[in-house]
């Protein structure tokens, strides 16, 4: 995982507020809560064969965002990630978006096979 | 179809000033749209199947970027969007990102796009859809 060459960590993922949400193109529904959010965020990331981030910074008044190239199971996966603080600087708001569709989709069914017969497997089933 | 921001009406300025090899993608389609033009009608097209545009953040983004979080509805089901400008040196539009979720509103839009774009070369972003 790089950024202009030298690793990266998401700090903003040790800093989730306790009412935080996720929200995705890849998935249905809102997770919510910092334990449950975190979990599924961990779990993505260990999905992804690479991360190269293209950018990671500021953006808008109280906004983060990350914009990747990635690849999952072999298929090239681009991913926008748009986080939003709350007054206190924690992380109140998460939205992952990855594309094409054909990725998004399989990755969607990838979380699918991951959370199966858990309860946070309602987000991605029916995945086509 | 209205498209507000904080009440007022709201249209995109970077649509009209769009670099000629701009590029379109999103996790509603496959492949980049390619050049104004297409990415014009793409996103022109996709404004008019929406129901509605009501807009939370349009604004600057970074240094060179400008990022627009907005709600919306598709065939009554609600579509969440978050679109991502880059411009170029020149303070074109070099690339977009249009970001739908969630995932079953993206599979009604990329759909409706099929079915809006059946027969044309740009067909093919949405063909396959599921």
């Amino acid at each position: 995982m790089t950024y202009m060459g030298k690793p990266y960590y998401p700090l903003w993922l040790d800093n989730l507020a306790d009412d935080v949400t996720l929200e995705a193109a890849a998935m249905d529904g809102t997770a919510r809560g910092a334990d449950d959010v975190r979990f599924i965020l961990v779990k993505a990331r260990e999905q992804y064969e690479h991360q190269e981030f293209n950018y990671a910074g500021p953006c808008g008044e109280n906004g983060f965002i990350e914009d990747y190239s990635s690849s999952v199971r072999g298929m090239p996966t681009y991913v926008v990630v748009l986080v939003t603080f709350n007054a206190d600087g924690k992380t109140q708001h998460v939205v992952v978006n990855h594309r094409p569709r054909s990725a998004m989709l399989q990755f969607s069914r990838l979380m699918l096979e991951t959370f199966a017969g858990t309860p946070y497997a309602k987000h991605w089933e029916g995945t086509p | 179809m209205a498209s507000t921001y904080m009440g007022k009406p709201y249209y995109p300025a970077w649509l009209d000033n769009l670099a000629d090899d701009v590029t379109g993608e999103g996790p509603a389609w496959d492949g980049a749209i390619q050049g104004a033009a297409a990415v014009h009608e793409v996103v022109v097209a996709a404004k008019e199947i929406y129901e509605f545009q009501e807009f939370h953040y349009a604004g600057p983004c970074g240094e060179s970027s400008f990022l627009e979080d907005y709600t919306s509805s598709v065939r009554g089901v609600p579509l969440y969007v978050i679109v991502l400008v880059v411009f170029d040196a020149a303070g074109k539009a070099q690339r977009l990102v249009v970001n739908h979720r969630p995932r079953s509103s993206v599979l009604v839009l990329s759909r409706a796009m099929n079915e809006r774009f059946a027969g044309t070369p740009l067909a093919k972003h949405w063909e396959g859809t599921p």
